[in-house]
Formats: structure tokens, sequence, C-alpha cells
């Protein structure tokens, strides 16, 4: 595993992600049965996401793997994430 | 021409919904298709073949899916397929366009160790987009041949033809490698299997391992149920999944998941060579439009309204062009009948059976158009963006955005709508989905609104009674869905993931392919019942025969007084009259049960009109009631009783004849409460009486 960000403490649920931003998943939360269905699409422990809408209350889309995936709202609240790359400079 | 000897190959055709895997399949046969039974399980499949160079192959079209690992029915239905061992080859179609995604559900197959051709299709696209697959790195990576391919435009197709014909290209995948730990517990597993007497050939010892290790339910309960020592096998199993989550601090299902993208990407990595960064400009901004928080709702709504309006519109001139047709040959069958054979076959023949198959008949263009339209927001890839703005709706009722396709499909028709619940993932979910469909009004439930409500309602109130009657339906469905989800359907929501394909143009092949496969089901499934109850219904209203019904105009058929069909409506007369129905609406509604458009021509018998004058049975109709019972009447319909055909869906997809009883004895029971309440209340305040 190569650390590309040096953030530990700045972790936070997928949806409250903003559109645009660049995340990488750290981990994800509870039940085991849901999650692996979201691996099944790629969203994995360091797989780094590119948040293409975040609404509130709404399901969340990403852009992974070429690929665009909607996950529902129930489901981003589970997926730990943290910033990645070019969001993470954004802000300074 | 004639083979010399009569080869066989049986195909399986796999790839992810947006593979164009229905298009490789009709390339390949050449349009060549037929349903019948997947093996194993008694669900509708496409099989196909074609003849190459003597050889006679055989395709069957499995349902398209991201994954084997039957979390949901068409997953299940997939692999129970595979798995059933009676296919010389699995062709898996990958799009080449997002490799990485579509070459998950090819591992899983690989996994399976059987003989396998991995497609690359729209390797235009790809192109196009600065993708360069090399097909022989992949080839060498999975040890099994690699054929690019543009299905649309034929690209590919007899090289591909080629490689099924050809036995000696029938190669087993290497084995995938998870990385060292996970390889050794799943040797450590796979032995153990190995050794267990009581343990069949296939599948592989290596694949039950690794499925036993990710906690596959039915596997694992499958393998269990086998084991000659389950005790010692369930320990086992467990030891080495507590020891995955330890180590990787992950459920072992996503460490799987996790490594199977490590192979993909690996090979990606050898294979692919990326000229230009991807980018689907003209989909992204699409999006912006189509997904927007506010402009989304309108244009959704203007894409269902396109739809309807469309079916209708169009669905009529063919359904009445066959309504004549129909009308013609019962009439020359009356006029040429030989005075000497009875005249009681002859009403069988045109009152019961031509009837009976007008029926279905009558319907189909509608319904066809319908499915055209579905099928198109589904090739276009609307239909991901629907679900999506309906996402946030559905959840508040405890569903998710992949119940709305089955319950848009309902307005046309509910038993294809039951069998599009296959998509849904979690089975309280499907259900709860499943039960609430038959409040969607499907069309022929709106030939019954366009009879009643030109009979008790102005014109200036049809348009908006009509949009009432839909929306009452959709709201009882909201409410029916929540307490379901509250009561029997309780649990956690599952995961609504989806795939948001890019935009692409629908090919004309591929919507006719679609529509086709929905209406013939729609036509065996609903049809052959219809048109048998259609029979039992000429029995009821037929008999007994008090002889003077001989003599009558119809032909055998009087004015169904003295028959077992009124018998029955007078036997309801009880429970109907709080309703302010009587004997000849419940005899009209004792034939509803079979179709809905039923209720039309019984009411017509009744009122002794002919069917075709549907303005006199509107003024007989107007006359006899007073418009609060129209009102009931509609509502009475739209709640009550799914028809025979949904039943027989629902008892199929379900697999229990208790939940579809209760959904008739439910929805029933809850109509005549609605009915009833609007009566008393309409008779108490003196509206409408």
């Amino acid at each position: 595993m190569t650390a590309h960000s040096q953030t530990e403490g700045n972790l936070f649920a997928l949806w409250r992600a903003k559109a645009g931003d660049s995340v990488r998943v750290r981990r994800f939360r509870g039940g085991a049965g849901m999650t692996a269905r979201l691996a099944e699409m790629g969203v994995l422990p360091g797989a780094v996401l590119k948040v293409v809408r975040a609404e509130h209350q709404g399901p969340v889309v990403v852009e992974i793997r070429g690929g665009k995936v909607i996950i529902g709202h129930g489901m981003a609240e589970r997926i730990i994430v943290e910033p990645y790359g070019k969001a993470e400079s954004s802000k300074v | 021409m004639l083979p010399a000897r009569k080869e066989i190959i049986r195909v399986a055709l796999a790839g992810n919904p947006n593979s164009g895997k229905t298009t490789v399949f009709n390339a390949l046969t050449g349009g060549r298709r037929h349903t019948g039974n997947y093996p194993g399980v008694t669900v509708e499949a496409e099989l196909g073949w074609y003849h190459h160079n003597g050889t006679r192959v055989e395709i069957t079209d499995l349902p398209g899916t991201y994954s084997l690992s039957a979390r949901t029915l068409d997953e299940k239905v997939a692999r129970d397929a595979l798995l059933n061992r009676t296919f010389d080859v699995v062709v898996c179609i990958a799009d080449a366009f997002s490799l990485e995604r579509s070459l998950y559900l090819a591992v899983q197959i690989m996994e399976l160790s059987m003989p396998m051709i991995l497609v690359l299709n729209k390797n235009d696209l790809a192109r196009a987009s600065g993708y360069a697959v090399d097909q022989r790195i992949l080839s060498r990576i999975f040890g099994i041949p690699v054929v690019p391919t543009v299905a649309t435009k034929k690209e590919g197709i007899e090289e591909l033809r080629r490689l099924i014909a050809d036995r000696t290209h029938h190669r087993r995948p290497h084995s995938i490698s998870y990385g060292e730990d996970l390889d050794r517990a799943v040797e450590r597993l796979q032995d153990r299997i190995s050794a267990d007497a009581g343990r069949e050939e296939f599948p592989p010892p290596r694949w039950v391992a690794l499925k036993l290790l990710e906690g596959d339910e039915p596997v694992t309960a499958a393998v269990l149920r086998k084991s000659t020592d389950a005790v010692r096998l369930r320990g086992e199993v467990e030891n080495l999944r507590s020891e995955i989550q330890r180590r990787f601090s992950d459920d072992p299902a996503v460490v799987f998941a996790e490594r199977r993208y490590g192979v993909i990407s690996g090979a990606c990595q050898e294979a692919v060579c990326r000229t230009a960064e991807t980018r689907h400009r003209l989909s992204d901004a699409l999006d912006a439009v189509i997904m927007h928080p506010l402009l989304g709702i309108p244009i959704f709504l203007a894409a269902v309204y396109l739809l309807f309006k469309l079916t209708f519109s169009l669905g009529q001139y063919p359904g009445s062009w066959i309504e004549h047709a129909v009308e013609f040959v019962s009439g020359l069958v009356t006029r040429l009948w030989p005075a000497e054979w009875p005249i009681l076959a002859r009403s069988l023949l045109t009152d019961g059976i031509i009837s009976g198959v007008g029926n279905v008949l009558v319907f189909l263009p509608n319904i066809g158009f319908l499915f055209l339209g579905i099928s198109i927001l589904e090739d276009s890839g609307y239909m991901a963006r629907a679900a999506f703005i309906m996402d946030r709706l559905l959840h508040k009722i405890g569903l998710h955005g992949r119940s709305f396709i089955p319950l848009l499909l309902g307005f046309g028709c509910s038993v294809p709508a039951v069998m599009a619940t296959r998509t849904i993932e979690g089975k309280k979910e499907r259900l709860t989905t499943m039960m609430i469909i038959p409040l969607m009004s499907c069309s022929a439930r709106f030939t019954v609104y366009a009879l009643i409500i030109p009979a008790f309602f102005p014109p200036r109130l049809r348009a908006p009674v009509l949009w009432t009657v839909y929306l009452v339906g959709v709201v009882v469905a909201i409410g029916a869905a929540r307490l379901l989800r509250n009561t029997i359907f309780k649990g956690e929501g599952r995961a609504f993931v989806m795939e948001l394909p890019p935009y692409r143009m629908p090919t004309l092949i591929a919507l006719w392919h679609h529509m086709w496969f929905r209406t013939r089901l729609f036509v065996r499934k609903a049809g052959t019942i219809i048109l048998l109850m259609s029979v039992v219904m000429w029995f009821l209203t037929t008999f007994p025969r008090t002889g003077e019904g001989d003599s009558a105009p119809g032909g055998g058929r009087g004015s169904l007084q003295g028959t077992y069909a009124a018998a029955i409506g007078r036997g309801l007369e009880p429970v109907l009259k709080p309703m302010g129905f009587d004997w000849r609406i419940g005899t009209a509604l004792v034939g509803a049960v079979v179709a809905k458009e039923v209720f039309i021509s019984q009411l017509a018998i009744i009122f002794a009109v002919e069917e075709e004058k549907s303005s006199i049975l509107q003024q007989r109709l107007r006359e006899s009631y007073p418009p609060l019972v129209g009102c009931t009447l509609l509502l009475f319909i739209l709640i009550s009783m799914p028809c025979i055909a949904t039943m027989a869906a629902v008892r199929a997809e379900s697999g229990s004849w208790l939940l579809a009883l209760a959904q008739l004895v439910i929805l029933t029971v809850v109509a005549c409460g609605v009915a009833t309440g609007v009566y008393q209340l309409g008779v108490l305040l003196g509206i409408g009486v």
C-alpha cells in the first residue's frame, strides 16, 4: 500500500463529500453483506473515487475505473473516505 | 449442406447488462431464436442457434449481471445455469470501453474453471476514446481465447463463430491467484472438500472453497447439507474466515473482491495502452441537465408522460384493427356454421375461444409499444438516471431506485412487471415491490376506466378523475410499501448500487429484441391463462341452460340471469351492497378476475348491449347507478384482485402460492374497505347519490 495521503484524522462519510471532490476509500462501516456489492462494483478500500454528484439526503454518483456508479444514500453513509490528490490541495 | 455428423456445441452467453450482449447474440444467431428454460430452473431463457461448417451451435443468453454472487435473482439464475454444467463453452462479453469493470464478471466465471472465450465488445468505441487493448496479452494472462468485436457492425463475429465451433479452442482459464495468504486458505479448504466423500465432481473444489470463504449463503448451505462431516467443515470455514477478517480487517467477501480487481488491474496495465484520457463529454453534459436536482424531475415526468402518450395513441390503431378482425372472424364462423351442427359448440367457439383470443390480442399493440418505449429508455441509458431521481422517493418507503423499473412496467401489464423484479437486490425489497405492482393501473384497467368515467362524469371532470384514479393507486401503493417494510418484510435496506452507463444510441435490433422478448412473455404467461379462463367464464355464463337461451339472438347466451355467474354475483350481494353494487356489477366483477377488461364484455352481456356500442352501455349504466357508484367502482377496480395472470406470475417469481393468494385477499379486502367507506360517506353526506 502506498500511503499517498498522509492525513489520518481527516476521515468522513462519502455522502458529505462535494461534487468535484476526489476521495479515497479507507474502510466500510457496518453490515458485511452490504459492502460486498460495493466491492464488486469496484468501490473498495484504497480505491480513488471522483464524486460527480452528491446531494443532501440523495444518492451519490461517483466515477470509478472509467465508469460511473450510483450509490444509495444509506450506503454512502457507510463508506468512510479521505480527501485525495487535487481536492486536498485545492482546499488550502 | 447437411452436416456430416450431428455435432452440437452448447454455449452460454454471459456479460454485464450494458456490454452489448444482446447485439452479439443477434449477430451470432442472425435472429434465429426461441424461448425456453434455463437448464435446471423454470425461468424463461432466450435460446438461439446457428450452423457453422456443419456444426450446430446452440446459445443460451444468460441474464445480464455484474457478478455471480447470487444476491439478486438474475445472478442466481445465471450462476445456477452455469453450475448445471450443460454448456461446452462460456462466451463472456466484456465491454472494451470499461474493461476493468466488465472483467469482474469474467474473472468470476474463470473461477468456475469452465472452457471459456472472452469477447471484447465495443472495440471501436474503446479505440476512438484512446484505449488500445492488446487481446493477445489478455489471452496469455488468462489462458483463454480473446476476440475483439464490434457487434453492431458484425466485426469479429466470424472469428468468434470459428472459435466456438472448434473444440480445440475451448480452453480452461488459468486459475486466479489471490495472493499467498488467501491462496493458502483456499487450498487448505479445497483439500478438505476434495476429501469429503459426500461431494460431487462439479463444481470444482477450488471454487467451492472460495465461495465458502466468501460466506456465500446458497453454496455454504448446499455444501454443509451434503457433507459427511458438516460440523468439522463448518468449524474450519469459520476459523479461516475469521483469520482473514483479522489479517485484512475487512469482510472476506470484500477482500476477495479486492484481489479480483487486483488481478484485473494488473492484466489491464499490461494489455491496455492508453493514448488519451477517457472522457464522456456528451454524457457529462447531458447528465448536468437530466440529473439536475430541479430540472431532473420535470424531465422525468415528461419522459413518462411521453411514454404513455405514445403507448396509447400508437397502440390504439392496430388495437382497433385487431378488434375488427376478431369480430369479423367471429361473424364469419356464425354465418358459415351449418345449421345441423350444435349451436352450443358455436357459442363455445365464438363467445369462449375467439373472444378469449381477442381479449389477449387487443392488448398486444399497447403492451408492445409500452415495452418498446421502456426498451428505448433502458438502452439509451436514461433508466439508470430515472432510478437515481426516484431513489430519494423510493428510499422513503423502504424501497430503492431499482424498484422503479418494475413499478413503471406495471402501468403496462403487471405480468412482465412482476418478472422484472428479478434485478432487485434483497428479498424483502423484491417481495414488497411485487406486492404493490398491481396498484399501478395496468392497460387493461385503463379500458375499464375509459368506459366508466364518461358514463358518470361530465367532460370537464373526466381527465382529472382519470388522473386521480392513477394517483390513488400510487398513494395506496406507497402506504402499502411502508406498511409491508415495517411489518412482515421488515429489515434494513439493502445496498443500492447501480452502474450509471454512458448514454448510447439504442440499436434497432436490440430494441426489437427486448420488446419482442417481453411481449412474448406476456403472451405465453398471461395469454394462455386468459384464454383458459375465458372458456371457464363462458361456461359460468352459459350454464345451467334454461332452454330459452338457444332461441335468443345472441346464439345461446341470454341475459345471464339464472347462470352460475349470476348466482355467484347474487351470492356476493351482502358484501357488494355496502359499496353500492348490485348483482349485475357483481357478476361482471367475477369476470374481471380473468382479466380486467372482461368486466366490460360481461357488463355488456348483462345489460344486453352489443359490446362495440359502448356509448349505449354507458347510457344504461348512467340510468342504473348514481355517480357515487361510479366512484366506488373505479376504486374497486383499481385496488381489488390482481388478475389470474398476475397471480400466476407472482407465484412463479416468489415461489409461493401463499404470497400470491395473500396478495389477492389483502388487496380485495382493502378495496372493499375503501369502496365501502367512500360509498357510506357519500350517502351520509348526500354527495353523488
